[in-house]
Order: structure tokens, then C-alpha cells, then sequence
């Protein structure tokens, strides 16, 4: 049963706000403050009072008693009666009086009294003590102290001093100390409370913000922050948050660029594949085509306009034969086959094949500048000799009018950096930023897939490719190749190539 | 008399094989590889008929019908496209071509086109 009450209060206590815990802690401690100390300050302070009133009446009753002897031994009433009307007079003495070994009174403050006997259980127990007595009475509904003390003559005792001492002024201080302890009490628990309250509300008010604030990017507001309002550790918490939401908002950014990247790629790959797909099929019937106007060359002798129409057809079948090639190797990328290649040699008769292509035009002047460094690299042949093909006919085309076609090698550490410049009409500003994107293109009748081509290869030897390019003035395609490899296809097929390196 | 056709393509073999086929039909052939060169010859010799390509560098098919236009060229100008899409041909009709045809073009059909606009012209 006291279990179950436990559990509830528990319960309830669990689901109380932050800021009515904190000013219940602080009323519960304050208050058993208070509770622990009040009663001990209290009984302190109102023994110390009863003591004093205690060593008064001790005192009085010790001066009545000595100057009551002289007057006992001669019997001298009108003495003893100025003695217990001037003690009885005394502030707070109830009454004075003398009595003899029998219990009746010699003298009495009270004039009626004097000459009877006193019969009650204090006076007898007064009447027959032998040394300073205290009794606690009541007289009139108001406790009193009764003191006696024996009158010795020589060793007789012949009577005793007894006078009655009103508590009424004391028991009126012990109660004014109490209400005013008590009153400090209550005004400091009231402020103590107040105090409380301010304090649970400058410290819940930023955490009230913070729940609000983490609702808020809950609900997927990043935008959303904390106002700073202290440097204390609900500050820095605060500040903590909107680092927390900054990082967040950056980190969902990525995640959004990312993920339009794979949709990119995805798509791309795609289109890749079917343009593969196509490619091939078209292969076949192509070479067929190839085949058949080689031997009409070769076997009839055709006239004007039949040799013309037969070159057409040729020109035309190979240049659908390059448009395939293109979209096979961006489509079906073959694993590069690493063997040691050296780029001078590979970019000088790169150069001389394009030379002899009839879209090359011939005012071109090729000026490379090598160095003296070697320039060996791990690399597949076929696949850089397609790289430079590809760029060098992107210059060539560029510069219809002619123009110079420089290539710069740079050795480095782990790389060599190589740069093709021409003099060509350059890329606009609007093209620039989409010249490696597949099948994107600037020229009539480019599928746009040869700058593709060349950044997957180059990417695939673990380099890179950048370009440059200067309306009017020229473009320029900076390449970097790793003298080793780092590239995924290292522990492929060809690591038997790589191993040489 | 011949009738006098220009054939502007920057494709060398289309504008080449389109040249011959209407050489063998005993039309007067001129060609010409970009519309700036086409815009010279129109002015330079009257021409009874133009077929031309619509996808060209720096000036397109649309380009040199307007430009023909602006030089009161009145032949018929005939737009051929590899890449025909509806608004292009509204477009082009709307510029004054005399006709919209889509690559592959087919010979026979061609030539009974380039008929009946110069018949309708004479």
C-alpha cells in the first residue's frame, strides 16, 4: 500500500517542470532548515530565560530569608511584616511569607493569611524542607515558581522563608521570542522562496529555449537558433546546439549534393549503357558497309562522280565508325592494361597520327617543351594515346584558322603534370563548367563524349584533368598522371603488368 | 534554261551527295558550307530554288531565311534537318521556308518536291 503511494508520487514528481522542482527543493530544504533549528533556539532561548527568573527568585527569597532573622529570633512582628510587605511588593511576587516548623504562617503578604495554617501538600513540603526549595505551582491559571528557604538560628531551624514567584512577564518574553523567531521563519522562507523562484526561472527559461529550439529542428527548421543570453553552461549548451544545428544544416547540404550526384551518375550510366548497347549493334553492319566500299574501290574503276560518291560513302562510315568507338569507350570503359609508358614519345606520335587526319588543318605548329626530365609513367598506352587523340583534335578544331599547339611537361615528386595550350577561339564562360559532362557539346556534329572520355581515363590512372580557357585567346587542359599507380584497378586483372612497377 | 539550285550544308558529304544527285538531273548546282557563304552567292547570282541545312555554326538555317528574306531573295528556300522537332518546323514555315524535310532525306521524294516548287514558281 505505502509502496503504491511511493510509485505515485514518484510518478508525479517525474512529470513536474523543471522550474517547480527547483522551488520545491528549495521550500523542502528551507523548510526543514527551519524545522530543525527553530525548536532547539527556542528551548535555548526559554531556558535561559526560566534560569533567570529561577536565580531571582532564588536571590530574593536568600535576602528575605537573612534579613528575616534577626526579626525570627525576637520574634519582632512588626519587622517581619515590613520585610513581607516590602518583598511582596517586589514586580512579579505572588505573595511572601514566613512560616513556622508547624506550617503556619508568622507573617503573610497577604494580611488575612497571617497566623493560619498551611495544611497543602507544598506548603508542608516547604515548611519541612532543610535546604533552598523550588516548586512549580500554578496561581491563577499562570505558572509560578515557589521558593522556600529554612531560617537557622545557630542549628535550629526555627522557620522558613517562602515567597511565590509570577513566570506571567516570562512566559509573555518566551512567547514574543517565539513569534518573532517564528516570523523570521516565515519572511525567510517567503524570500528564500521568491529567490527560488527567479533562479528556476533564469535557468529554465534558456532550457525552455532550447527545447523549443530543438523542436524546432525537429521539425526541420535548421534555420533555427538559440539566442545567447549568459556565458554559463546553459549558455555554452545553447551555443553547443547552434554549432550542432550549423553542422547539420551543412551536413544535410552534402548529403542533398551527394545524392544528386548518384541520381547524375546513375542517369549517366544508364545512357552509357544503352549508347554501348546501340553502338555495338550498329558495329556490325557498319563494317560490313566498310568492307564493301574497300572493295569497290579496289575493283572497279569508277568516274567523277562515282569515285566522289564512293569517297563520301567511306568518309562518312568512318566517321560513324569514331562516333561508335565513342560511345563504347564512355559506355563500356575497358580496365586499363598498366605497362611502362613513356609520354614523350606516346605524345609525339600522337601527334603525327592526327597530322595526317584530313579535320586536322595543316597551319598548325606543334611546340612541345619536355624538360630533360624522363617522363615515365605506369599507364595503358592505347587508352593516353586516346587522351591526347581526343585533345589534340579539340585544339586542332579549335584553331580552323591555324594557330599554335604547345605542350608543357612538368616533372614533380609522385606526378607529372602536363599542359596543352592552343591559340583557338577558346570556350565561353557559359560552356566552361560543363565541357567534361558526357555527351554535352559546343561543336555541330561532336557527340560529346571526348572530353568525357579523357577525364574517365585520366581519373582511372588516379590523376586528374582541369581546363582553362580564354575567349578568343585560347584554352588549356592541365593534367596530372601519378608516376606510380594509387588507381582502383591496381589488384585488378592487370596487377601481373603492375608488378614490374 | 537550267534551273539554278543552291545547296548550303557544312556537312562536306551530304552537301557533296545532294550536289551530285541534282547534277544528274541537269540542275545548275552551287554549294556552299556555311549561310554567310550561301548569303554571298544568293547575291552575287540569282538562284531558282535553295535547299539548305537548319543546324549550322555561327549561323543557322532560320538565320538565312530571314537574312534572304531581308535581301528580297524570292526562291524558295527548302530547311532539312537531322533533328526535326515541331517547333522548329512551325518556326521555320512561319520565316517563309518553302518547305520542312527530316534527314534521311529520301532522293526520289526530294526531287519531286524540288519539281513542283520550281513548276509552281514558273
Amino acid at each position: 500500500m505505502a509502496r503504491h503511494v511511493l510509485t505515485a508520487l514518484r510518478d508525479r514528481y517525474r512529470r513536474l517542470s523543471l522550474r517547480t522542482k527547483f522551488a520545491l527543493h528549495i521550500t523542502l530544504s528551507t523548510v526543514l532548515l527551519f524545522a530543525a533549528l527553530i525548536p532547539g533556539v527556542l528551548y535555548l532561548e526559554s531556558r535561559a530565560i526560566l534560569d533567570d527568573a529561577k536565580q531571582r527568585g532564588l536571590q530574593l527569597t536568600k535576602i528575605f530569608a537573612h534579613a528575616s532573622v534577626q526579626a525570627v529570633v525576637a520574634d519582632d512582628f512588626i519587622v517581619m511584616r515590613h520585610l513581607v510587605n516590602s518583598i511582596g511588593s517586589e514586580p512579579d511576587v505572588l505573595y511572601a511569607m514566613i512560616l513556622d516548623a508547624s506550617g503556619r504562617a508568622l507573617v503573610h503578604s497577604d494580611i488575612t493569611q497571617t497566623g493560619l495554617r498551611h495544611r497543602d501538600a507544598l506548603s508542608l513540603q516547604a515548611a519541612s524542607t532543610d535546604r533552598p526549595l523550588r516548586q512549580d505551582i500554578w496561581s491563577h491559571g499562570v505558572p509560578a515558581y515557589d521558593f522556600a528557604i529554612p531560617i537557622y538560628v545557630l542549628t535550629d531551624q526555627r522557620a522558613v522563608a517562602r515567597i511565590g514567584l509570577s513566570l506571567e512577564r516570562e512566559l509573555g518574553q518566551i512567547r514574543r521570542t517565539r513569534n518573532l523567531i517564528l516570523g523570521l521563519g516565515v519572511v525567510a522562507l517567503l524570500s528564500g522562496l521568491g529567490v527560488a523562484a527567479w533562479q528556476a526561472r533564469s535557468v529554465t527559461r534558456p532550457i525552455g529555449e532550447l527545447v523549443q529550439g530543438a523542436h524546432a529542428i525537429a521539425a526541420g527548421d535548421l534555420t533555427h537558433r538559440i539566442p545567447a543570453v549568459a556565458m554559463d553552461e546553459v549558455g555554452q549548451l545553447g551555443e553547443t546546439f547552434n554549432r550542432m544545428a550549423t553542422a547539420l544544416a551543412a551536413r544535410i547540404e552534402e548529403l542533398k549534393a551527394a545524392q544528386i550526384e548518384i541520381v547524375r551518375q546513375t542517369r549517366l550510366a544508364a545512357i552509357g549503357e544503352i549508347a554501348a548497347v546501340v553502338a555495338h549493334e550498329v558495329r556490325n553492319p557498319l563494317g560490313a558497309l566498310a568492307n564493301c566500299v574497300q572493295l569497290l574501290r579496289t575493283g572497279a574503276q569508277l568516274s567523277g562522280d562515282n569515285a566522289e560518291l564512293l569517297d563520301i560513302v567511306r568518309t562518312e562510315s568512318e566517321r560513324l565508325n569514331r562516333i561508335v568507338s565513342d560511345f563504347l569507350a564512355f559506355g563500356r570503359p575497358r580496365p586499363p592494361s598498366f605497362q611502362p609508358v613513356d609520354l614523350r614519345e606516346l605524345i609525339e606520335e600522337t601527334w603525327a597520327q592526327l597530322r595526317r587526319d584530313e579535320r586536322c588543318p595543316t597551319s598548325i605548329v606543334f611546340a612541345p617543351r619536355f624538360g630533360s626530365d624522363p617522363l615515365k609513367v605506369q599507364a595503358d598506352p592505347d587508352q593516353l594515346r586516346q587522351v591526347f587523340w581526343n585533345l589534340f583534335l579539340n585544339a586542332a578544331q579549335a584553331m580552323a584558322a591555324g594557330g599554335t599547339l604547345s605542350v608543357e611537361s612538368r616533372r614533380r615528386a609522385d606526378a607529372i603534370d602536363i599542359e596543352i595550350r592552343d591559340t583557338g577561339a577558346g570556350i565561353s564562360e557559359a560552356a566552361l563548367p560543363r565541357v567534361f559532362e558526357p555527351f554535352y557539346t559546343g561543336r555541330a556534329g561532336g557527340t560529346g563524349l571526348g572530353l568525357a572520355i579523357v577525364r574517365r581515363i585520366v581519373q582511372d590512372h588516379g590523376g586528374d584533368v582541369t581546363v582553362e580557357s580564354w575567349p578568343q585567346v585560347g584554352t588549356c587542359f592541365a593534367m596530372s598522371l601519378p608516376v606510380e599507380l594509387s588507381s582502383p584497378w591496381r589488384t585488378g586483372s592487370s596487377s601481373s603488368t603492375t608488378s614490374q612497377a | 534554261m537550267a534551273y539554278r539550285i543552291l545547296v548550303v550544308d557544312d556537312e562536306p558529304g551530304m552537301r557533296k551527295s545532294l550536289a551530285i544527285m541534282l547534277r544528274r538531273e541537269d540542275y545548275q548546282v552551287m554549294e556552299a558550307s556555311s549561310v554567310s557563304e550561301a548569303v554571298g552567292l544568293l547575291a552575287a547570282d540569282p538562284c531558282s530554288l535553295v535547299i539548305s541545312d537548319l543546324m549550322m555554326e555561327p549561323l543557322n538555317g532560320l538565320d538565312l531565311l530571314v537574312l534572304a528574306r531581308r535581301r528580297h531573295v524570292s526562291c524558295p528556300i527548302i530547311i532539312m534537318t537531322a533533328f526535326g522537332t515541331p517547333l522548329a518546323r512551325t518556326e521555320a514555315l512561319q520565316l517563309g521556308a518553302a518547305d520542312f524535310l527530316e534527314k534521311p532525306l529520301h532522293g526520289p521524294n526530294l526531287l519531286l518536291r524540288i519539281r513542283e516548287l520550281l513548276r509552281a514558281e514558273a
